[in-house]
């Protein structure tokens, strides 16, 4: 047989004489799964800082009198919906889970890497195509976070600027997908040799629960976009067509009937029980049911299509108030197990942990808002819709922002070779919670009938966000450090790694035998000098 | 600050080679998983359309049920066709599979151009009725995942011609084979949906 090339051998004699190769070229071309995680979460960054600019020019401007909401006849609401929801969240999540994943299953290389560098390069031209399409004109297009379709008048072709803005999240949509699925592949073929699922990290359980979540409902997204594509360029009439042209865009096209607006705030538990660990410098105790909770909690967010009817009666409709209970539960048993880990035992504080301390607040914030709403009256369709944005910031922005952030924290040493200090976390927890609280109290005091005219609010919410995103920059494009290869005595197998990893990733892939590795290893050295 | 260096044992030989050997067929089906659950979205919008419309379809609708038909049973010889050249790999029939694998292409091409013929036979516009936009999305799905399942086909069949593809590298037969089947089956759920059940 002849081969016309040669692929990585998997032997780790091979694999260290791999060069590593500098310039813009090599890095556009890589499959090196730390270069395409940078890559991801720093576009990731820059989406979400630009699509927060647009929510502060959108209040400044005046185009939307309602509130953040994303939502509202304008092009910044549709923009900045676009780019925080549909490319800053997956890109960041995606880039957060290629870097790290394949260190914490010993994985020198990603399964799929040329689907993956396809998948980098669908999310920038796709992510061009939405922003060159809002620039060139006010697309004839409702924002995505506005529950009821409003496209261009039914027979009549939407404008060149909708039409690429539809493309260009279509073509997003595809890169989530293809990253999804590399990722999902990974984690079951990749793993160090002898390395069985159950051993694997709460976080790499997150990955592929949510990568599954994505591969199921991120074409679900495209068919969607699909049809309103036909629609708008051929001048259709389907949205316009009364119960099934709103039905479809409600489970198909709108932000809260998706279970992408939900599945991030799931695989925020995976990031969270790993540092919750190093923080308590033990093993997470009942870890197959903290494992269950990182697993189940990205899952659970497909009964968003359940839930998903706030306009239309669904057959479904029963069922709804379960499956909202349901997405709780998961976190809730996560945060049960890290309480039982902690007691009678020596916390620390990590700049990864700070942040999981600002999301207890920003979780108790949202639930004495719901139970307000709830007690208040949120009568008019105005109104619930304005209250509507103010979980759209809080809940559906805030949660994977302070997740991610604490992932970013915590991993810093292994993207860039820094130690983040206490500071560092507390800044950026805080400027997250502050910048989203005010970015949602417009909508929540509109839908209350509490207040008016406090866009000024929201606009410095917006800003205080971008001070956050922009704090964090560093830890994902900042000049390489050289810190420890584990500065937090870790206790899962990305820490065996240098800080950041070489080309290769691992000297040698140790044989592992428990989801807590180095911990194991650490204390067996402890006891044999004892 | 800890030391970074831990006497964690080397891992044995053998692991998890079997799983490896494995990456294409899971990825395609991955991606098969995928293209499916388009289907899923666009079938749940044709029957969400349906059961708001009191004329589903639209009066005067005619359907060419003949094309339909004959383009289902292309298909059908096209998935036994990768089939066989499968066999053939996997048994050294190098005849066999490059027929097979010439055999496949042919019926491949044969039925893009009839669905191509199909959609552009329609009596309605793409935006003439809601009826007519949900149509064309049913078919141009599958027409885009047969084209993209066709490259990889081509792309074995090359391989096989240069005496690239063995038992030892069959997964990469195994995942064209699977890409093809699911276009195969997303235009199934098409011609299932706007054929059999209007």
């Amino acid at each position: 047989m002849t081969l016309t090339e040669t692929r990585p051998s998997e032997t780790t004699d091979d694999v260290v004489a791999v060069p590593v190769e500098r310039g813009a070229a090599a890095w556009a071309v890589t499959g090196d799964h730390k270069r395409l995680g940078l890559m991801f979460a720093a576009g990731g960054v820059v989406s979400l800082i630009a699509a927060l600019a647009a929510a502060f020019l959108l209040r400044v401007v005046g185009e939307s009198p309602v509130s953040f909401t994303l939502s509202g006849d304008s092009r910044l609401a549709s923009l900045a919906t676009a780019g925080a929801f549909v490319i800053g969240i997956p890109a960041l999540w995606i880039g957060l889970a290629t870097y790290v994943m394949p260190l914490q299953v010993g994985a020198h290389r990603l399964a799929l890497p040329r689907l993956h560098n396809l998948a980098l390069w669908l999310f920038f031209a796709g992510g061009a195509l939405v922003v060159i399409g809002h620039l060139a004109d006010r697309p004839d297009l409702e924002s995505l976070a506005s529950s009821a379709p409003s496209v261009a008048i039914a027979g009549e072709r939407a404008n060149d600027a909708a039409l690429l803005a539809v493309a260009g999240l279509a073509i997003v949509a595809l890169g989530t997908l293809f990253a999804a699925a590399g990722l999902f592949v990974t984690v079951l073929t990749r793993r160090g040799e002898g390395f069985r699922l159950v051993h694997a990290p709460a976080f790499t359980w997150s990955v592929l629960s949510t990568s599954l979540v994505l591969v199921l409902s991120t074409p679900v997204f495209v068919a969607g976009l699909v049809l309103l594509y036909l629609d708008q360029r051929y001048g259709g009439t389907l949205f316009a067509s009364g119960r099934g042209g709103q039905r479809i865009w409600q489970h198909e096209l709108w932000l809260l009937g998706r279970p992408e607006s939900l599945v991030f705030f799931g695989a925020c538990i995976g990031i969270y029980c790993d540092i919750v660990a190093t923080s308590l410098r033990r093993p997470l105790a009942a870890y197959p049911v903290a494992r269950f909770a990182a697993a189940a909690a990205p899952l659970f967010s497909l009964l968003a299509w359940i839930g998903a009817t706030s306009v239309l009666r669904s057959p479904f409709a029963p069922f709804a108030t379960a499956a909202a209970v349901l997405i709780g539960v998961a976190p809730v048993i996560a945060v049960l197990t890290w309480l039982l880990s902690a007691r009678g035992g020596r916390p620390r504080l990590l700049a990864g942990t700070v942040p999981l301390l600002f999301h207890f607040v920003l979780d108790g914030l949202f639930l004495a808002i719901v139970v307000a709403g709830v007690l208040g009256d949120v009568g008019s369709a105005r109104e619930a819709e304005a209250f509507r944005d103010g979980n759209v910031a809080l809940f559906l922005l805030g949660q994977p922002l302070l997740g991610f952030t604490a992932g970013l924290l915590y991993w810093a040493p292994k993207l860039r070779g820094r130690v983040p200090g206490l500071a560092s976390g507390a800044g950026v927890g805080g400027l997250v919670l502050l910048g989203v609280a005010l970015l949602a109290a417009p909508g929540y005091l509109a839908g209350l009938d509490a207040g008016e005219d406090m866009e000024i609010v929201g606009a410095i919410g917006a800003a205080v966000v971008v001070l956050a995103l922009l704090a964090v920059l560093p830890t994902i494009v900042g000049p390489a450090g050289d810190s420890p290869g584990d500065p937090y005595e870790g206790h899962t197998l990305e820490w065996a790694a240098a800080s950041p990893p070489a080309r290769h990733n691992f000297e040698e892939v140790p044989d592992i035998r428990s989801a807590h590795p180095l911990y194991d290893a650490r204390h067996a050295a402890t006891e044999a000098g004892a | 600050m800890a030391t970074p260096m831990l006497a964690l044992p080397r891992a044995g030989t053998g692991g998890d080679a079997e799983g490896r050997r494995g990456i294409l067929p899971l990825g395609a089906s991955v991606a098969g998983a995928g293209v499916l659950m388009v289907m899923a979205g666009l079938v749940g919008a044709y029957v969400a359309l349906k059961s708001a419309t009191a004329a589903w379809p639209p009066q005067d609708t005619e359907f060419d049920n003949y094309t339909a038909t004959t383009l289902t049973l292309t298909l059908l010889m096209a998935m036994t066709s990768i089939e066989w050249a499968a066999y053939g790999i996997r048994k050294g029939f190098r005849g066999q599979a490059l027929f097979a694998f010439a055999l496949a292409i042919g019926l491949a091409l044969a039925h893009l151009n009839g669905l191509a013929y199909l959609v552009n036979g329609f009596e309605f516009a793409i935006g003439s009725s809601a009826y007519a936009t949900v149509v064309h999305a049913l078919c141009i799905v599958p027409f885009l995942a047969g084209l993209v399942a066709l490259g990889g086909v081509v792309h074995v069949t090359l391989r096989a011609i240069g005496h690239q593809l063995t038992v030892e590298n069959l997964s990469l037969l195994r995942g064209a084979a699977i890409l093809w089947h699911v276009a195969s089956i997303a235009w199934f759920i098409a011609y299932y949906t706007v054929y059999v059940t209007k």
